[in-house]
């Protein structure tokens, strides 16, 4: 701790080195960490640019989110522009902005029930496999969607199921009732839904099949002796070898429980209309960037950022509840 | 220096084991493999995915090269283009928007993609080390933000504040370090070996890979074992496995240099010859295990490698009869305590285990319960039996089963090197991952759920040891004429994993008839036949001849907990599904456990080897190795 000479503490009283002078003591502690500084100071440095990022682009970021109080005037800025308290959440009774509301929470529903499950049945399958070269080439297929972009995608939907698409041209040829798919509101929700799953399931497999990876090979041959089956070793080893990252998976995806694939929707909104296709996403961008109504659609993302944070706190409430790691572990409970 | 000579007719019966290769089915996660309408479901539904994703992405592509009057006609949807031609794509490269968007996209993706992967792979390897200076708020900063998706609108005001509007940058700044990516990439990076001599972890630099002189054995060591622990991940990443924990290799290095370096090694040892080398010889081994294995390792032409290989292939060391002539050998487990619960001291052991010798039984076996709970002392098995060995002339002696996993491998195999040894071959090693007791495996810090990973590993040491090679700085030359070490069974439930070890690895497999039924006894001992398995063998059957005569349960395990008359029956059964051997344990069939030995008395034991006339019976197993004397004879005959 000290830089004196051993014979010192030795002859001097123990006393002096305990209470030694608050400076001192600073000063030591100081010394420790520029010591721990130098020692990692590349640690550090390649730590910089990625922490800048995050702090600017996550945090300073939240700082924005004042204007939900403000009357915005871009030419006026955020110091300049005049408050205006909770005036911009009377948007909340807006019917444009209940069923913007009502749209996201159906499409989250819906996703969350279908389009959830699908890598977690694939990976499975996947990993069920005999042959290492099938897998991999499946494998390989299947992640293909997910490099294209949602432009791509929805290019490819109105080549297959537009009006002029191959669907609608062979119902013509044959002389029946078209069928307009892309355009309809009825049928938008299982659109996009179907989209997202096309899309991202090859992709989302790859966690799920690392996970299964790591589960142990001698608890399926323990399983074996008992004289389980395939089933019941699916049921009763697999599927809670995986439980961890099922539900990892799925508190992440309620944090994002009211973001609905913006540039997807946003994309298809001119062939289905707003009624169908406004969600909270493209409700704050066409009301707030392209309407200039910025205070108010600040309001909106604002809420939706909270009632976010919200689910994914009580989803991994929750998740302890059943003895599960979640997302995080609070302190207490280590 | 002397020389030590084998003597041709013991080295056949001296040569290691045998670790034969056969073809086998396929197994997958140790099942046979599913049926033929499971796999046509599954190729027909990953057809239909496949099908699913390939022809939108085909049709695009087609589409791109159909000229424009057929994709007029098929509007805009072409599987199959007629006349195709790069038309299209000669006009978008032709200048003009399209080019310039695609000039742009692709830059933005390489520059993001760059930026990305920079920024992401530093910060992620900057938080990989959990001591270093600030790393709990770091992480606690790209933690959160997976809490809370960013705004829009606040991130337009961002961009827009720092002058980044109408700027690419805007397109690959915002997005460069996402916190998902980070914490798994962070993940990655802690899995890689940690720097060995605990400095900064940072600097992992060259000294790693080559240990100069002069540094201190305990430093070499971790390095080497940090090596094995990247390569251990190396090969997990290629075929899945739980890991070895790391705490063994350090008992191994601290224990192969504390006892186990042979101070006259050097003379000791055997003159390298051809066969001993095959015998070094792993196939699935790594290659660099083999340069160190032996210094004094002398180039082996292929040839010779091969006859060495047939030569102990033909030279089976446990022949094993065949079949038609085969009934079972019996053999005693002999409880530890007399009737009042004491332990028996030495004298008494050797004086019981005289009794089954005399009796005419083949056999005198003991458990391994270590450190559990139970109801009575359990014993060393290798010092019991030691002393039952001494006690006899020709019986067979061994452990049903030692739980591997719970002992150091390296002071295992000297052990079992020394009783074998001592024994002059009669000794067998009943071995096994072992279950009896979770808590035990704690005790021992061994992860219960790797028991099987560590078990496997741990029989890979003994057996490097027990061939005379080097594992990890530690050797047991082996006494001339004891190389390979006593016989080894595979202790194991009939799972097809354990099995296809036992038939290729081991010199043969022991299942328990007390704790299964006699129909999956029946269905294992098939298995493991068609994997060409040698000796089986049948554990802790429970005995005792006063109970009532009753049928036998073919649901139930198999006992002879019956009368003699139909204890005279029952061996034959056990004969028909194929063991070899049985290994008897007296009970009460009260199941009030107060009356464990009575049994045990000469009469007893007559009346068990009466059930089965010895003629008609397997002999004991071959002698695994000569006694000493003869080897010392040898050795002195060269000198």
């Amino acid at each position: 701790v000290t830089d004196r000479p051993h014979s010192e503490i030795r002859r001097g009283e123990f006393d002096v080195v305990v209470a030694s002078p608050p400076e001192r003591r600073r000063s030591a502690f100081v010394e420790r960490v520029l010591h721990r500084i130098r020692r990692d100071r590349i640690l550090l440095v390649l730590a910089v640019p990625g922490i800048l990022l995050i702090l600017l682009f996550r945090y300073v970021l939240l700082l924005g989110n004042v204007i939900a109080f403000q009357d915005f005037q871009p030419f006026l800025g955020i110091f300049e522009s005049s408050w205006t308290g909770w005036d911009n959440f009377a948007i909340l009774s807006d019917p444009a902005f209940l069923n913007a509301l009502r749209n996201t929470v159906i499409i989250t529903l819906i996703q969350v029930v279908l389009v959830f499950p699908a890598p977690i049945v694939v990976a499975l399958l996947l990993n069920s496999l005999l042959s290492e070269r099938v897998k991999r080439v499946v494998q390989s297929i299947l992640y293909m969607p997910h490099f294209l972009s949602w432009v791509m995608v929805v290019a490819i939907t109105q080549q297959l199921l537009g009006g002029t698409g191959i669907i609608n041209n062979a119902l013509r040829s044959a002389e029946l009732p078209t069928w307009d798919i892309i355009g309809s509101q009825d049928w938008f929700f299982t659109l996009i839904t179907t989209q997202v799953i096309w899309k991202d399931t090859g992709w989302a497999t790859i966690l799920f099949l690392a996970a299964l990876s790591r589960i142990d090979v001698g608890l399926y041959e323990a399983a074996s002796v008992d004289g389980a089956g395939r089933w019941r070793q699916l049921w009763h080893i697999t599927l809670p070898g995986l439980r961890s990252i099922i539900i990892l998976l799925l508190i992440l995806r309620l944090g994002e429980a009211l973001n609905v694939g913006f540039e997807q929707i946003l994309l298809q909104q001119p062939t289905v209309g707003i009624a169908a296709s406004e969600v909270l996403d493209t409700y704050v961008y066409n009301n707030g960037i392209i309407g200039g109504n910025w205070g108010a659609a600040a309001a909106v993302g604002l809420l939706k950022g909270i009632v976010g944070v919200v689910l994914v706190l009580g989803a991994n409430k929750v998740a302890h509840m059943f003895g599960e790691p979640g997302l995080y572990e609070s302190r207490s409970s280590r | 220096m002397s020389t030590t000579i084998v003597r041709p007719e013991a080295a056949p019966a001296l040569a290691p084991r045998t670790r034969r290769r056969r073809r086998h089915r396929v197994l997958v996660g140790g099942m046979p493999p599913p049926s033929i309408a499971s796999r046509v479901l599954k190729a027909v539904m990953l057809t239909v995915l496949c099908a699913f994703v390939v022809v939108p992405f085909v049709s695009v592509v087609s589409t791109s090269l159909a000229d424009q009057a057929q994709v007029s006609q098929a509007g805009g949807f072409v599987l199959f283009p007629e006349n195709p031609s790069f038309r299209a794509y000669e006009s978008i490269f032709q200048g003009g928007v399209v080019t310039r968007a695609l000039v742009v996209s692709l830059l933005i993706t390489v520059a993001g993609t760059a930026v990305s992967l920079l920024c992401t792979a530093t910060l992620a390897y900057a938080l990989s080390r959990p001591d270093s200076f600030g790393h709990k708020p770091m992480l606690l900063t790209v933690l959160a933000t997976l809490l809370f998706a960013p705004g829009i609108i606040p991130m337009y005001l961002v961009v827009q504040q720092l002058g980044l509007l109408d700027s690419y940058w805007s397109l690959i700044l915002p997005v460069a370090v996402n916190g998902f990516n980070v914490i798994v990439m962070r993940a990655f990076f802690m899995g890689l070996p940690q720097r060995a001599d605990g400095g900064g972890a940072h600097r992992r630099s060259g000294r790693d890979r080559h240990p100069p002189d002069g540094r201190p054995p305990a430093v070499e060591g971790r390095v080497r074992r940090d090596r094995a622990v990247l390569r251990g991940q190396l090969l997990e990443r290629v075929l899945p496995r739980p890991a070895l924990p790391e705490r063994h290799d350090d008992v191994a290095v601290a224990a192969g240099r504390a006892h186990l370096r042979h101070p006259e090694r050097d003379t000791e040892r055997p003159a390298p010859d051809h066969r001993a080398a095959a015998d070094r010889v792993d196939p699935d081994g790594d290659p660099r295990d083999l340069d160190r294995a032996d210094p004094d390792r002398v180039p082996v032409p292929a040839e010779a490698l091969r006859q060495g290989r047939a030569d102990r292939r033909r030279e089976e060391l446990n022949p094993v009869p065949s079949r038609k002539d085969i009934r079972v050998r019996i053999g005693i487990d002999v409880p530890p305590n007399d009737s009042q619960a004491r332990l028996l001291d030495a004298k008494e052991v050797m004086r019981r285990a005289k009794m089954i010798e005399d009796a005419g039984l083949d056999g005198i076996w003991h458990g391994d319960a270590s450190y559990y709970r139970g109801q009575y002392t359990e014993v060393d098995p290798l010092q019991w039996s030691l002393l039952c060995a001494a006690a006899t002339e020709h019986v067979e002696v061994g452990l049903t089963v030692l739980q591997v996993p719970l002992r150091e491998p390296v002071d295992l195999a000297q052990r079992l090197l020394t009783i074998h040894a001592l024994t002059g071959g009669r000794f067998t090693a009943g071995v096994g991952a072992g279950s009896t007791f979770r808590g035990a495996f704690q005790a021992v810090h061994v992860p219960y759920d790797e028991r099987f990973a560590v078990f496997n590993a741990h029989m890979e040491k003994i057996w490097k040891l027990l061939a005379g090679e080097e594992v990890e700085d530690a050797t047991i030359p082996p006494f001339p004429g004891t190389e390979g070490g006593p016989r080894f069974v595979l202790g194991a439930w009939s799972s097809p994993v354990s099995l296809k070890r036992a038939a290729r690895d081991y010199d043969g497999w022991m299942s328990s008839s007390g704790l299964t039924n006699i129909k999956v006894m029946g269905e294992g001992i098939k298995r493991y036949r068609d994997l060409g398995g040698q000796r089986a063998m049948t554990t802790t059957c429970r005995v005792d001849l006063r109970a009532p005569n009753v049928a036998l349960d073919e649901d139930g395990p198999f006992t002879l907990l019956c009368g003699p008359e139909e204890a005279a029956e029952r061996p034959h059964r056990i004969a028909e599904l194929g063991f070899d051997d049985v290994c008897l344990r007296f009970v009460d069939h009260r199941e009030t456990n107060a009356d464990r030995t009575a049994q045990f008395t000469a009469e007893g034991l007559e009346q068990i080897r009466s059930l089965l006339p010895k003629d008609t019976r397997i002999p004991a197993p071959g002698r695994r190795a000569t006694d000493l004397g003869a080897g010392q004879e040898g050795d002195r005959a060269a000198s």
